[in-house]
Formats: structure tokens, sequence, C-alpha cells
């Protein structure tokens, strides 16, 4: 059983932080990013690579936030002009055109085949080689990533993100660029994906491009959701809940060929009921728009 | 200080700015005043640089600044109050004045490592402005949350308190309870002893008449009449403008 | 060589322009990116393999049963779903995100019902190639062109004679003053989405017999046809069209090119450079339904 809630605990810690990248963007700045899962893809192979090429494991995960966050930079500057689902479709083209690379630079990736064998993080020779260790990792570094983010939405320039999301027009004309405040948000919101794309890569220490199809956007919108936009806690417990709730179908007795598309309707139904009757999820201060 | 030219605008076959001219002087209090439909809202969109003039130049301390976008407008020095709300409904009213004031807050390193954090100079002048409108208990209060008047109030403070030479608005009492009104038209007298500029569009003309030192009378999209408030409500095209006379 | 890509393009963009033409009608009503339409045409061809392989229906019946189920479920998303969101006053980017949601769940659906193995359905399976200057088509390709043709121009007449069509266009114009005229906008919603899908699911069905069927191929259709109707111009007719074409043209001439695993990637691509430099399409269409 114990061994069990590591596997969960250390799946929650990965997942809060990409429902946190997420909520950087949709959330605090009001941008319907759909692309997480393609800097969370960016991320996850980058650091795949880079360790199995002999770097470091913490350079490796330091550069796949790096690169996700570069891309999120490229990303944000055709997405100025465009509003609401305009923006969530460019988005998810991004993320379909991650995949498609994931699925056919073979040379790079493997494609279909996938990376096995990642390495565990080897930090300064302690190697995480158990669950346990990896579980006090994926810990650690969820909470600085939190108090990191708690820093950004409660200074100035995170009221500059509250502003841009509830007025874009009236915060240009109080003289800010928003080009600037969105650009940085997309950034942000992608090194964090990036990030946990590593913590998920090393975790699971196979990688192929099924774990990055767009679907997989739709448990992380369901948290973010119903946890509250713009709530830090919220998405914390939402985190929990969601993650931990499908894991009782294991044990009903369905076949495992059945478990996961029963967990994807099973996110996808939640969503739907939170779009229904509560948007503003449970702790948020924002509704959806 | 802003001189408005021969502007036009015309929607479809509508001409509802029809060759337009006035000027606001340095230090005044000005009104664009006219019946619902003389184009006044058009001219102060235009001059906001929401609409783009068919035609006429917009001169503000001598430069052109026709047909600048709203945050260009911004940064020549024009802050404006717009009729429907623009507050930031999820922020406080705190937070929207701080966004108002505060011009480092989008660096985001300077944020993040505290070098910017409420300095104390920031916050009194924050304090002030709350003190100003009376609002300081409701000053954590979200924006969205506040009554009508009262998202006014903060809306007219947002646009002071945010570094300018023009202050334009739009109906700031529309739909006001008097002795918020009161309040405004307070507010806006200190400014002009302040030596600030303002050019305000109002529809009633009894608010205006104690307050302003130039009116600008429109009637369907071109200036009817000017001059001081006394001359404007003596003057007959002024009366068929609005048909039927001041209340 | 040359023929054999063109006869492949011309038969891609009749499917893509089938998905396209359901998509852009709703769009063009409705205002908003139904991107489920992808898994309603997918269920379409499900339907004829439950009516006809499953069941052994006669096969046009099946057909027919096919196209009346898939038209029904369009119905029900609307109506159990769009409806009561329009209800609570959502944009169009929260319809957005419950209509990826309802995509996921039909097409896990499927997959639980059919299993992930590829469907085939065999009727005209054993049929011979016509060979024309050295590039071969199928008689069910041919059929396909036909019937993709076929079904643009009844599209048209009706959307410009019938008085469901005008009440269509009207909505798609001003919904306000088609309101004030007396025509009512839910209704016109629903009609539009049973419409759409009847078209969709026949898409399904033509797909599931030239191609195969498999629980996913909702998603890559969707993408396909949404990109046929933003290159051509969302919300018109001959924008699915054109944007269609242009499509199968860009995929089928593509891979010549390229190894033909980028395939799809084509279509992302295009999707993306249109999005970011000329979201009207091809024809420039900023908004309203036009024939």
């Amino acid at each position: 059983m114990i061994p069990y809630l590591i596997h969960l605990f250390i799946l929650i810690g990965v997942y809060y932080i990409l429902a946190l990248s997420l909520q950087v963007s949709m959330g605090f700045t009001g941008l319907l990013n759909l692309a997480q899962i393609a800097f969370f893809a960016i991320g996850a192979y980058t650091s795949a690579l880079l360790t199995l090429a002999g770097v470091p494991f913490l350079l490796s995960f330091v550069l796949a936030g790096v690169l996700a966050l570069i891309s999120g930079f490229l990303l944000s500057l055709p997405l100025n002009k465009l509003k609401g689902d305009y923006l969530a479709v460019v988005t998810i083209g991004f993320t379909f055109i991650v995949y498609a690379i994931t699925l056919n630079w073979i040379e790079l990736t493997r494609g279909p085949l996938g990376i096995p064998g990642i390495p565990k993080p080897d930090i300064f020779g302690y190697v995480f080689n158990s669950n346990e260790s990896y579980l006090v990792l994926v810990t650690i570094i969820a909470i600085v990533i939190w108090i990191f983010v708690r820093a950004v939405v409660r200074s100035p320039f995170g009221r500059t993100l509250e502003a841009v999301r509830d007025d874009e027009l009236a915060t240009k004309m109080l003289g800010k660029d928003t080009k600037k405040i969105k650009a940085i948000s997309m950034m942000m919101a992608a090194f964090l994906a990036g990030l946990a794309g590593s913590l998920y890569a090393h975790y699971i220490t196979f990688i192929d491009p099924s774990s990055f199809a767009l679907m997989q956007i739709v448990p992380i919108i369901s948290i973010v959701i119903i946890g509250g936009l713009a709530s830090l806690p919220g998405t914390l417990l939402a985190t929990i809940i969601l993650i931990l709730l499908p894991e009782p179908m294991r044990f009903i007795g369905f076949p495992s060929s059945i478990v996961g598309p029963m967990r994807q309707i099973l996110y996808a139904v939640i969503l739907l009921a939170v779009l229904l009757y509560r948007p503003k999820g449970f702790w948020g201060k924002v509704e959806l728009e | 200080m802003l001189k408005i030219q021969n502007l036009k605008k015309y929607f479809g076959g509508v001409k509802a700015v029809d060759n337009c001219n006035f000027e606001v002087k340095v230090g005044s209090i000005t009104a664009l005043i006219g019946p619902n439909g003389s184009g006044k809202t058009t001219v102060f969109n235009i001059i906001a640089g929401l609409i783009v003039p068919d035609g006429g130049i917009i001169n503000f301390k001598d430069k052109d600044i026709t047909g600048l976008n709203p945050e260009d407008i911004s940064s020549f020095g024009i802050s404006r109050v717009f009729q429907q709300s623009r507050l930031f409904g999820n922020l406080t009213v705190k937070e929207n004045l701080f966004l108002a004031y505060d011009n480092e807050d989008t660096s985001f390193w300077k944020n993040l490592f505290g070098l910017n954090k409420f300095s104390k100079e920031k916050k009194a002048k924050i304090k002030e402005m709350l003190e100003l409108i009376e609002m300081e208990d409701h000053a954590n209060k979200l924006a969205r949350d506040l009554s009508f008047g009262q998202k006014r109030l903060v809306e007219i403070a947002r646009a002071i308190i945010n570094p300018h030479d023009l202050l334009m608005l739009d109906e700031p009492v529309a739909g006001v309870t008097p002795p918020l009104r009161r309040k405004i038209s307070n507010m806006l007298i200190d400014l002009r002893k302040k030596g600030e500029t303002v050019l305000l569009i109002e529809h009633d003309i009894n608010f205006i008449l104690s307050l302003v030192d130039w009116v600008i009378v429109m009637d369907a999209g071109r200036v009817v009449s000017e001059g001081t408030p006394e001359e404007i409500k003596k003057d007959p095209a002024v009366l068929e403008a609005y048909l039927g006379g001041i209340s | 060589m040359f023929l054999q890509l063109l006869f492949n393009s011309l038969i891609a963009a009749a499917i893509y322009a089938l998905v396209a033409a359901g998509l852009s009608l709703i769009y063009s009503t409705c205002r908003f990116i139904h991107f489920a339409h992808g898994s309603v045409v997918a269920a379409g061809g499900y339907f004829l393999y439950f009516f006809y392989s499953l069941l052994g229906v006669n096969f046009w019946i099946s057909v027919v049963l096919a196209i009346l189920s898939g038209a029904g479920l369009g119905w029900l998303i609307n109506e159990f779903i769009y409806r009561p969101l329009r209800q609570r006053k959502a944009s169009n980017t929260i319809l957005l995100v419950a209509s990826i949601s309802v995509l996921i769940i039909i097409e896990s659906l499927l997959l639980i019902s059919f299993g992930a193995d590829v469907k085939v359905i065999d009727f005209l399976v054993n049929s011979r190639g016509i060979v024309i200057a050295g590039a071969v088509i199928m008689p069910l390709q041919v059929a396909i062109i036909v019937v993709a043709i076929l079904l643009f121009l009844l599209l048209r007449l009706f959307l410009k004679f019938s008085k469901m069509g005008q009440a269509m266009r009207a909505v798609s114009d001003n919904k306000d003053v088609a309101e004030i005229v007396g025509i009512s906008s839910e209704k016109v919603y629903s009609q539009t989405f049973v419409l759409g899908s009847a078209i969709a699911s026949l898409a399904g069905i033509l797909i599931a017999m030239e191609q195969n069927l498999e629980p996913s191929m909702g998603t890559i259709l969707i993408i396909k046809g949404f990109t046929s109707a933003i290159v051509g111009g969302m919300g018109t007719i001959l924008g699915s069209a054109i944007g269609a074409l242009t499509l199968g043209v860009a995929e089928n001439f593509g891979i010549w090119y390229l190894p033909s695993g980028y395939k799809d990637a084509i279509a992302f691509v295009i999707l993306f450079l249109f999005l970011l430099v000329r979201p009207s399409g091809i024809l420039g269409i900023k908004s309203s339904f036009k024939n």
C-alpha cells in the first residue's frame, strides 16, 4: 500500500507543478494557454536526452526548464495580438506541432519507440534510486517552486498580470507594456512546465509521444478550474483530489485496457461539470472567461 | 493644451462628428456638453485613441496625436475615465490605485527581490488618495464588490493618481448619488487649484455650471456654441439644442 | 506520378471538405469552435460498423441509421452541454474547452465500446481500381469525390433557398436582428447541429469505408477539418472547399519531398501559420456566413 501511495504522491508533486504553471498563465494572466503539455514534453525530452548523453542531472533539469522557457517566449510573440479562443487554438496547434516532432524526428526522439532507460537523478553523487527518495526530491522542488510562484504573484508584478487578465486595454492605458507582461508570464509558465517534464521523465524512466498528446491537458485544466483561478491553495487541493479520484477504479475490477480511457472520461466529465455548475471553482475569486 | 481641428467621423451614412473645432486651455476645467447623440462621446473616444477619425487633427501640447493607439496617448500624458467602468474587478481598490501610480511594476526581477515593493513614498501617496475619496475602509475590497458610485470614485482617483497632463472624464457623475457628485466636484475643483487641466464630457448642465471655466456645446456632430457657463445658460442656440431648455 | 498525386489530393480534399463543412456551418451560426465535431465524424463511422458489421443490417439502411444516429449525437451535445453553458453566458472560449472535453469523452467511449484495434467495413472491398494515364483511383474514391461535390451543391441550395437555411444565414449574420424578426436562435442552433452532425456522420461513413476505423481518428480529422476551414475562410462553405483543396494538395505533394510520417505535421504547420498570419483565410472572412 505504502509504495503505491508514494507513487501517487510523486505524481501529485509533478502535476502540482504543471498546474501551477497553468495557473500563472490562465489564472493570473487570463491567457487560455493550452500549450503547457508541449512545454512539459520539451522539458521531458530535453532532460532525458541530456542525461543520457552524460550531462549531470541538475544541469539537465535546469536546461529542460530553460529550453521550455525559450519555446514559451517564441510562442508568446505571435500570441500577442490574439485573444480568447483564437489564442487557445494557436496554443493547441503548437501542442500538436511539438507532438508531431516527437513522433517524427526519429533521429532525435526515436519516434513512437520512445526513450527508455532514463537515468535516475544523480546529485553530487547521491542517486535517487528509490521511490521514497524521489518523493523527497519532488516535494522539495515543488515547495521551492510554490514559494517562487507565490512571491511573484504577490509582488507588484503579479498585480500587473492580474490587471492584464481583467482588462488588457485599461492596463495599456495606464502606460504598462502588456506585451512584455504576457511574454514574461508565458516564459515563466513554460519554464515550470519544463521542470515538471524533467521530473516526470526521470521518475517514469521511459517517455514516448503518447504521454504528451493534447488530451493530457484536460486534467490540468480541470485542476486549475476546480481549484479556482488565481488560487494557489486551491491548486494544491485540487491536484490532490483529482489525482486520487480515479484510483479507486483500479480496485473495482475494471480491465486495465479500460482504466486509461475511463480516467480520461472522468476528467473530461469533471471539467464539464465544473464549467456548467461552478466555473469559479471552489477557492477561486475569478471566473473563467 | 488640446486643440481639435476639423474633426470628422462618419459611421456609414451617419455624421457622428462633423467638422468639430475647439480648444482646451491649460489650467482650466472645460466641459463638452450636448444632448444625446450630439457626438461628444465619439469625440472623447477619438481623442482617447479608441476610434480613428475620418478627418481632422488633434493637437496636444503642440504634438499631433491624431490616430494614435490608446497606450501611446497615455504616454503623451492624457489620463482618461470612460463612461463604462474599466476598473480591474478582481483586484482590490488599493491594488487598482497602485497599478496607476507604480511605474516600476513591470520589471520582473526588481519586484521579485522586493526592490520595488511598496516603497514608503508610494504607500503614502496611495493612502493620501484613499483618504481623499474617503475609502480607506474599503481599501482591500475587490473592485467588483463596490457600489456603482464607489466604482466611479475609485476610477476617477485612479485616473488622477496616474501621472498626466490632461485629465479627461466621460460623464463622471452619470448615475451617481448627490453626495458623491459633490465629492467628485470638489476633487475636480482641487485639481484646478493645483493648475491641472480637465476636460469633461457631461450631459447634465447643472453639474457643470458651478464647476467649469469654459463650456463647449455640441449638437449633431458640430460645435454650436462656446462660452462661460453664464453665457451658455442664456444662449438660445443651446436651449434649442436641448429641446426644451435647461431643467 | 503527378496525376496520382492529384487524385490523392482530391480524395483527401473531399474528405476534409466534408468535415470542414459541418464545422464551418456550426461556427458560422453558433460562433464557437465545436472541436468535438471530429468525434462525431468518428462516431458516424462507428455507427455504420455497429449496424452493418455487428448487427448485420442491410448496408444502405445502415448508412441511413448511422447518419441519423450521428445527427442525434450532435443534437444531444448541443442540447445538454452547449445550451446550458450558453444559458450561463459562457464565452466562446469556455465552449471551446467544453467541446474538447466532449471530444475526449466520445473518443474514450468509442475506445471502450469497440476496442483500440482498427476496424474494417467490408463493403466495396474487392473492387478493381480504375486506371487513367498510369494513375489509379478506386471506385469508392470516385464516389467520395462525387458525394462531396453533390453535398456542397445541395448545401448551397439549401442555405440560399430553404426557409431553415435562410434562418441559419440570418442568425449567423446578425443574431439580434434575426431574433427581432422572430427567428429563435436556439432553434437555429439546434438545427445547425443536427445538419452539421449529419454531414459529419456522412464523412465518417465514407472515411470508414475508404480508410479504416480507429477511435482516435476524430482528433486528427478535426485538426484537418479545422485547418481547411481556417485556410479557406472560417464560416463559409466555399471556404471549406478551398481550404480542403489547399490542404489536400499540400499534404500529398508535400510527402513527395518529406518522409511520409510528417504528413499530419503538414496540416499542423499550415494551421499554425494561417492562424498567425492570416486568420481570416484565403477568402478573407472576418465573421458572418456567406455563400
